[in-house]
Order: C-alpha cells, then structure tokens, then sequence
C-alpha cells in the first residue's frame, strides 16, 4: 500500500524550522508562523493532490479518501493553533504584517536633519506625512527640518534598509518649499513615522496634507491650510486665514488667529477656539468640550443636530453634550439643537433658542435687553429681567405653569393644562416670546430668586439650610426630633 | 474498474478542500474577507465536487 509522502515531509520542514530559529535566534519565527501558516494546508493539499495524480495516471488503486483520518485530525489541530496564534495579536486595527510588527518587531530611530533656502514669500508644502509634526515661525530664510524618524522593523539590517530609501525630500523651487517624507517606499511590510520640528520663515504660508499625527503650528504671518486623516490641531499665532480639515481627530485647538479660521471635522474630541480676530467657521461632531472666547467676528458653528451663530463673543461660551452656557455675547445669537440645557447670561441685540429638548435659562442685567424667541418643546424656561426694563413679552406654556415677578404689567391666563402671559412693560420695548410644549415659564427680576422656588433656585438654596443648626435654638430641637423616631 | 473515475474525485477531494481551506485562512489573515464570511465557498466546492463525481460514474457505468 503506498503511503503517503506528506506526513515526513511535514516533520522534516517543521524541524529545519525549528533548527534554523536556534541557530540564527534573529529569525522571527513567531510572527513567520502566524503569518504564513496557511500556506502549510496549501502545500500539504498541493502534494496530497499530485499524488494522487500520479497514481492515476499509472492506474494503481486510489485511496478510498483523499485525506485519512489522522491527516484530518493534524489539521484540525494546526487550524486551531495558527488561528489561536493569531488573535493573540489582533488587538490592532492593522493588516497581519503590521500586527506581527507591533508585537515582535522593533522601533530603530534615526535622526531627520535637513535644510533649504526659502524663497520670500514662498508657500511650503508638507505632504504625506505620518506622525507628529511642529512648525515653527521664525526669522530666517531658510527652512529646517530637525526630527525623529522611526521605522519599526524585525531587525536592525531591514529597519537601516528602509531607513536608505526613506528620505525626508526637502526641495526649494520658484516660489514653494517642498517637505516630503518618502515613508511610503519601503512596501506595506514595514511602518515608518517621522516625528518633525520644522522651523520655516515667519512669513511664509502652508500647507500640510497629513495621514495621521498631531500638528502644532505657531507663530506664522501667511495662511496655514491643513488636511489629515486623523490627529490633533493646534495653532497659535497665526496671522493668515487658518483652514483645518480632519476626518477623525482628537482635539483641535486654536489661539490667537490674526484672521480667519474654517474647521471641517468628521468627528473630533474637544475644541477650544480663543482670541481670534476673523469669522470661525466650524462644521463638525465633537464629543467633548467645546469653549470659544473673545471672537470679534461672526462665529458659525454647525453639526448634526446643532446649529449656533453668534455675531461676536467678547465673553465667553462653552458648550458639552448636555449644556451650552454662554457670557457676554453680542447678537444676534442663534442656536438651534435637539437635547441641550442653555443658560445665556447678557447679550445683545437677539437671541433666538429653539429646543427639541432643555432647559433654558436667560438672565439680563444690562439695559436695553434684546429681542428674544425662546422655544423648547420640553423644558423649563426661565427669564430674568432688570426691573425697569422695557418689554414686550409674550408666552405660552402648553402643559405647564407660568409664574411672574413683575406684578400687573404682565397678565397670566389659564386654560386647562396650558397658561399663557402676555403683557408690556414701558413704551416701545423688544419683544420677547417664550414658547414651552412641557414644562414651566418664569420671568424674574434679575438679581431676585422667583416667587415660588422651581427646582433649580431649590437646589440653590439647599446649601443655606445648615445655617439653621447654628442657631442655638435648633440645637435644642435635635434631640426632640431624635426621640420622635 | 466501473466508477474508477468517481473514485477519483472522491480521492482528490480531501486534497482539494485542504487547498481551499488553506486559501480562505490566508484571505482571512490578510484582512480581506473574514473566514466567518468565506466558509460557505467550502459548501459549495463540496457539492460541485460531488456532482462532478455523480456524474462521472454515470457515464462510466454507461
């Protein structure tokens, strides 16, 4: 009976196999195995056929299966084994070469040093890069690139290999600088990053076209354009326009813009927008705090389900999942959202909210007060006013109460569930209209707590309570209340 | 030797799963299709397998 050849052949390559890993420890045996066992079935099924070919094509009698049981049994095992193997490592996101890389391979970092003359005025282009970079703003013509590059390999022989191929290209032309880090040469096998302090003229402008990587940018006269697959932005002292596109970022951050500043965002972590000078645009989904200070022009923020235009914000205004409060802004200030508490505290001019659901607290203290629409489908909304204010309010509850601090001027009706108010307060004052679908209206004199304490002035007053034990008669009442239980 | 040639198929079929086998994995590994996606093709290859046995030993019984 002819027995086959696989079952020695196996035994003969695993044993090199082994052999060679000890005598050349280097040999990623580890990350080979997980990577290229399958090809194993492939062969084993390979030889399997031509064997059988071979008998065939001489006529001797076939074995009755393909495989016999203890092969199929062998399988089975290496199946389980290298895929075993394999999950072990696939915790990253990348294909199988890298995760073999992450897990066996090696960081070799070799040192980036590189220079050119700038012409005046020039644009300097980065592209392609992969990893951190920091760009610099100085007084000089040339440009510097200083850094770090790392290249993650099984080896020293392969990391210098791919080091040799990847050069950071820094190319002076006519007008524009160009900064290239060739970390695309080496093939998918290998993972090169650059770490890069670019230190360029102030006045130059850029432009950055990155994969992935945090970026900080400071102390430039021209225009930064910047676009990446994912990372964190950072911009200081920018005198240009500013132009940021992010598919998926971190945190983008940005102080002290001479000019404009556009963000598009796919979908990013915090933002925090101070001191700029220009109109802000922003189109994006945050997830985490948002916070603009001291714009002088008009802000523009949209996502999904948000909606928020102010003309200037000489205070300041923040905003998370669940709340926006804004300070000393200058209207006509919009916002439009689908789940957020607001609490607006002095602006100008107008104010329009309009809720799916929230909260809305409005608190005046400066005179003349602005036009107002405030609307929520539910929630509670509450307006202060100073008390010589002028005012044309109107409001209507749906299913909820209205409660009034300004006595006559202002006359409440109910109907059934609903309540309405409506009434003028001096001659030729904005108007102001409250619309609630659920939930409550209370229009206050500002500085002065509402006639009947609705929740939140409650929990306001909850840390005065103790003040009571201080008194000596209260003291005395304790122990009563103690023996009452 | 009637059916010799079904016999044939079923020798080389063991064989000729363990390739296809061997080929998904690596698809698999490569990121491409998950084998949880591209195991049915087994089915397949083993129902076309047998067919063509099916009818080989037809003709050969002819």
């Amino acid at each position: 009976m002819n027995r086959s050849i696989v079952g020695p052949v196996i035994l003969i390559f695993i044993g090199s196999l082994f052999l060679a890993h000890n005598i050349w420890p280097q040999i990623p045996l580890a990350a080979l195995i997980s990577t290229y066992w399958p090809y194993l079935l492939i062969v084993w099924g390979g030889v399997r056929l031509v064997e059988i070919l071979w008998l065939a094509a001489r006529s001797r009698p076939l074995p009755r299966k393909g495989l016999a049981g203890g092969e199929v049994f062998l399988i089975v095992l290496i199946a389980i084994a290298g895929f075993g193997f394999n999950k072990a490592h696939r915790s990253h996101a990348w294909g199988m070469e890298a995760r073999g890389l992450e897990l066996f391979g090696e960081t070799h970092e070799y040192p980036v040093s590189e220079q050119a003359t700038a012409p005046p005025g020039a644009r300097i282009m980065i592209e392609n890069v992969t990893g951190n970079l920091q760009v610099t703003g100085a007084d000089t013509n040339q440009v510097r690139v200083m850094g770090q590059k790392m290249i993650r390999a099984y080896n020293r022989a392969e990391a210098d290999r791919a080091d040799a191929v990847t050069h950071v290209q820094v190319t002076s032309e006519i007008d524009r600088v160009l900064i290239r880090p060739r970390t695309d040469r080496t093939g998918a096998s290998l993972r090169v990053t650059t770490d890069l302090d670019i230190s360029v003229p102030r006045g130059a402008s850029l432009e950055i076209q990155g994969e992935s990587g945090d970026y900080e940018i400071r102390d430039l006269n021209g225009s930064v354009n910047l676009s990446s697959g994912r990372g964190s932005v950072n911009l200081t002292r920018i005198q240009g326009n500013s132009r940021v596109s992010v598919g998926r970022g971190g945190s983008i951050r940005a102080a002290d813009l001479g000019g404009e500043l556009i963000v598009e965002q796919g979908r990013g972590g915090d933002l925090e927008i101070h001191n700029i000078a220009g109109q802000v645009r922003i189109n994006g989904a945050f997830s985490g705090n948002i916070e603009f200070s001291n714009l002088a022009s008009p802000l523009q923020f949209q996502s999904r389900s948000t909606d928020l235009r102010v003309q200037a914000i000489p205070g300041r205004l923040t905003m998370d999942l669940g709340d926006l409060r804004g300070t000393n802004l200058i209207g006509p200030v919009r916002f439009a959202t689908r789940s957020r508490d607001v609490t607006i505290e002095n602006f100008t001019n107008a104010l329009e909210i309009d809720l799916e659901r929230g909260d809305v607290q409005v608190d005046v203290a400066k005179q003349p007060v602005g036009r107002m629409d405030l609307r929520s489908k539910s929630g509670d909304i509450d307006v202060s006013l100073p008390e010589s204010a002028k005012f044309e309010l109107k409001g209507r509850a749906e299913r909820g109460e209205i409660t009034n601090a300004f006595g006559d001027t202002l006359r409440i009706e109910t109907d059934g569930r609903s309540a309405s108010i409506q009434g003028a307060a001096g001659q030729g004052g904005s108007p102001i209209t409250i619309n609630t679908g659920r939930g409550s209206i209370s229009v206050r004199k500002a500085g002065a707590p509402s006639e009947e304490p609705a929740r939140g002035v409650a929990l306001r007053a909850a840390p005065v309570a103790p003040q009571f034990d201080v008194k000596p008669g209260a003291e005395a009442k304790a122990p009563a209340l103690a023996d009452l239980r | 030797m009637s059916g010799g040639k079904g016999d044939f198929v079923h020798a080389i079929r063991g064989p000729i799963v363990l390739i296809a086998l061997g080929i998904l994995f690596l698809i698999d590994l490569q990121g491409v299709y998950r084998f949880s996606q591209t195991w049915p093709v087994l089915l397949i290859l083993l129902g076309l397998l047998s067919l063509l046995a099916h009818s080989l030993s037809e003709r050969g019984a002819r």
